[in-house]
């Protein structure tokens, strides 16, 4: 009789330890799944990404608005070049008066209508920037120049991706700053040839400087 | 920080996607696992150019930055390597080896890639 008892035991122990283990599979089974489903094809990955809502379908994309400084036209520019590659679509570029040099913003709507800007990450340098993806629009906000023109080039990574996968961009909430202050790329030109567009290439993925050696 | 190997996959697809430009994720993926297979053998042919120097670099190349790396030398190399083998991994059999498997895989890699190009281009 004990020793029935102690079978039965051993055996609904067995039972409720496979239960768990098949739990805890079912579960890090999922977390793979939406890790493999919600990834996002950009280098370096960003810091911190939260996906959220509902996503951004750049093909609808009509106007490009930034602030009217220098960097601003520029990355605006480059935005609209990207989306012309891309998806065969001209933006409109829309210039907002700049109240003071330290506005760093830039976002791409399917109209005239403007949401708020995403907070900017502090505490990381005028190298940061914060993305948000929404249905109606793109808002990058750097903390400065430079952060402006990397949240750009995630963008334009996100929408090669979009139009690789054939979908839209996800909803996401992006905060992205640099692991290191100096960063490069060496390309060894003197043992490969180098096309002269690697380069400008290189820019995309790899903020910081390039030197071609030897 | 991240773990080179929790990254290294997915950052080599997303890497190949973006710099060649790859129109569709079947052209991203077939240059990502390009990228994956020749690294592996990069590491095999390093094995054997710390066997017998850069034989092929050398022969293809002639470069000067290449200190004290000639043909003759590697020749001595070779023959020394034949009389006496270094071990597990290290005899001429193993360099022919590791030279022939990445020679198969650089044609596969190659076949690969070429079914990817449109019709009529010469790359």
């Amino acid at each position: 009789m004990t020793f029935s008892v102690k079978s039965g035991l051993i055996v609904l122990g067995a039972i409720v330890l496979c239960a768990n283990m098949a739990v805890v599979n079912a579960a890090e089974s999922k977390a793979k799944r939406d890790s493999e489903v919600q990834r996002i094809d950009v280098i370096p990955q960003p810091q911190r990404i939260l996906f959220v809502g509902k996503g951004f379908h750049p093909r609808q994309a009509k106007v490009i608005r930034t602030t009217d400084t220098a960097e601003g036209r520029c990355d605006a520019r480059l935005l609209r070049q990207a989306l012309r590659e891309s998806h065969g679509i001209d933006c409109e570029i829309v210039l907002t008066p700049s109240d003071n040099d330290k506005t760093f913003q830039l976002s791409l709507c399917h109209e005239m209508v403007f949401g708020p800007m995403p907070p900017s990450p502090v505490g990381h340098g005028d190298e940061s920037y914060a993305l948000r993806v929404t249905d109606k629009e793109v808002v990058i906000a750097g903390t400065g120049s430079a952060g402006l023109f990397y949240g750009v080039q995630t963008l334009i990574q996100l929408i090669g991706q979009a139009e690789r996968d054939k979908c839209e961009i996800p909803g996401l909430d992006i905060s992205d700053w640099p692991t290191f202050t100096i960063r490069g790329k060496y390309i060894d030109s003197d043992q490969f040839g180098i096309p002269l567009g690697t380069p400008m290439r290189c820019t995309r993925i790899t903020p910081g400087a390039i030197q071609c050696g030897p | 920080m991240r773990p080179l190997k929790d990254q290294q996959v997915h950052f080599t697809y997303a890497f190949c996607a973006e710099f060649y430009g790859a129109w569709d994720v079947k052209t991203a993926q077939t240059i990502a696992k390009a990228y994956l297979k020749l690294d592996a053998a990069k590491s095999d042919i390093e094995s054997n150019n710390y066997l017998i120097r850069d034989i092929i670099g050398e022969y293809d190349i002639q470069d000067s930055a290449y200190i004290d790396n000639t043909l003759d030398a590697s020749l001595v190399l070779i023959r020394q390597l034949m009389d006496k083998p270094k071990g597990p991994g290290k005899t001429i059999a193993d360099v022919r080896a590791r030279a022939e498997h990445t020679q198969a895989l650089a044609s596969d890699v190659k076949n690969s890639l070429a079914a990817l190009a449109p019709p009529g281009w010469r790359g």
